[in-house]
């Protein structure tokens, strides 16, 4: 079983969800990692919002990524974009 | 809050709307369920708590995130990643602690025990197939069903009585196609808060046996056109 699952937040947003199970994200540390992959756009006390290829990616501390693109990303797609982010995070400790 | 103290507050805070006592009361003990908390269902409920609406039945599944903020006005960096409900709930009592409100965190074909309580049903959703099982849901109890979309800068009111949802918008009879339907819309928040006050209006027109437009007549509008609003057929 991964650490994270994949859903499909809004039918008409251009954009997939990855939740982690029961665990939540260190925003501060988070904003490490997404250095590493992409461009960090900003950061507050319950929000990152990132840049990472051609997806825009807010990071919430609740463990929520609501990850949005100008075309949904494939099944496929979604799924190696998470293992990238999750192994950036743990490499951070951002996940507790 | 409830009794005497609060009646007292409620007939000071709505004594300047243009209605009747019976009008107020009316609104007062109506049953309102809104479903969907996003664009037009964050304006529909303002507008139903600021008219007095007391009696609310609220869906939605969702959370707020950064991209609502254009146009949901629910949506508050207090809320932020909380969900839509939750925001709904904290606004209602704000305006009137004596409301009744009863949350939803799921929408779907078995919300219908809870949907037969409301006296009209009001939509905020964002996607044809939810506005679809919405519509077959208040037929089906004989409930009104005000039907409120907004797209870009335009938007769609209409309230369906006995009228068919399909017939209106020329459904396919396969309900897995109208996954072709749904695509990211951009809407500005005049649209969106037009479209809300529109649909709310015409819940109030309808309760209170004002003119309202009965599908499959309906109300258009498009706020960057110069004749911002027009009168048209669906179907």
């Amino acid at each position: 079983m991964s650490d994270y699952f994949i859903i499909e937040p809004c039918q008409t947003a251009n954009g997939v969800e990855i939740k982690l199970r029961d665990r939540k994200i260190d925003l501060k540390k988070a904003e490490a990692a997404f250095s590493m992959l992409g461009n960090v756009l900003g950061c507050s006390s319950v929000v990152l919002l990132a840049k990472v290829g051609a997806y825009s990616i807010s990071v919430y501390g609740s463990g929520r990524m609501m990850v949005k693109g100008k075309k949904k990303p494939t099944e496929k797609a979604a799924e190696a974009l998470a293992n990238k982010i999750m192994s950036a995070l743990e490499k951070e400790g951002a996940i507790y | 809050m409830k009794g005497i103290h609060n009646s007292g507050l409620y007939d000071e805070k709505f004594v300047r709307n243009p209605l009747t006592k019976p009008q107020q009361a009316k609104v007062r003990k109506s049953v309102f369920a809104i479903v969907g908390l996003g664009g037009t269902g964050g304006f529909i409920l303002e507008n139903l708590l600021r008219t007095g609406a007391e009696k609310l039945i609220v869906f939605d599944h969702d959370r707020f995130e950064l991209s609502n903020f254009n146009r949901q006005s629910l949506a508050t960096e207090d809320f932020l990643d909380l969900p839509k409900v939750h925001a709904a709930l904290a606004r209602a009592k704000a305006i009137n602690k004596g409301i009744e409100i009863t949350t939803h965190e799921e929408f779907g074909e078995d919300s219908d025990a809870i949907i037969r309580e409301a006296d009209i049903v009001l939509d905020g959703t964002d996607n044809v197939k939810s506005k679809l099982v919405l519509s077959r849901m208040a037929r089906s109890y004989k409930i009104p069903y005000v039907f409120c979309s907004a797209q870009g800068s335009r938007g769609i009111v209409s309230v369906f009585t006995s009228y068919r949802f399909e017939k209106a918008f020329q459904l396919p009879k396969d309900e897995d196609a109208l996954e072709r339907y749904q695509s990211c819309q951009s809407i500005i928040c005049p649209a969106a808060s037009l479209a809300g006050t529109l649909a709310s209006s015409q819940a109030l027109s309808f309760l209170l046996k004002k003119p309202y437009a009965k599908a499959p007549e309906a109300i258009f509008f498009d706020i960057f056109r110069k004749d911002v609003f027009w009168r048209g057929k669906l179907g």
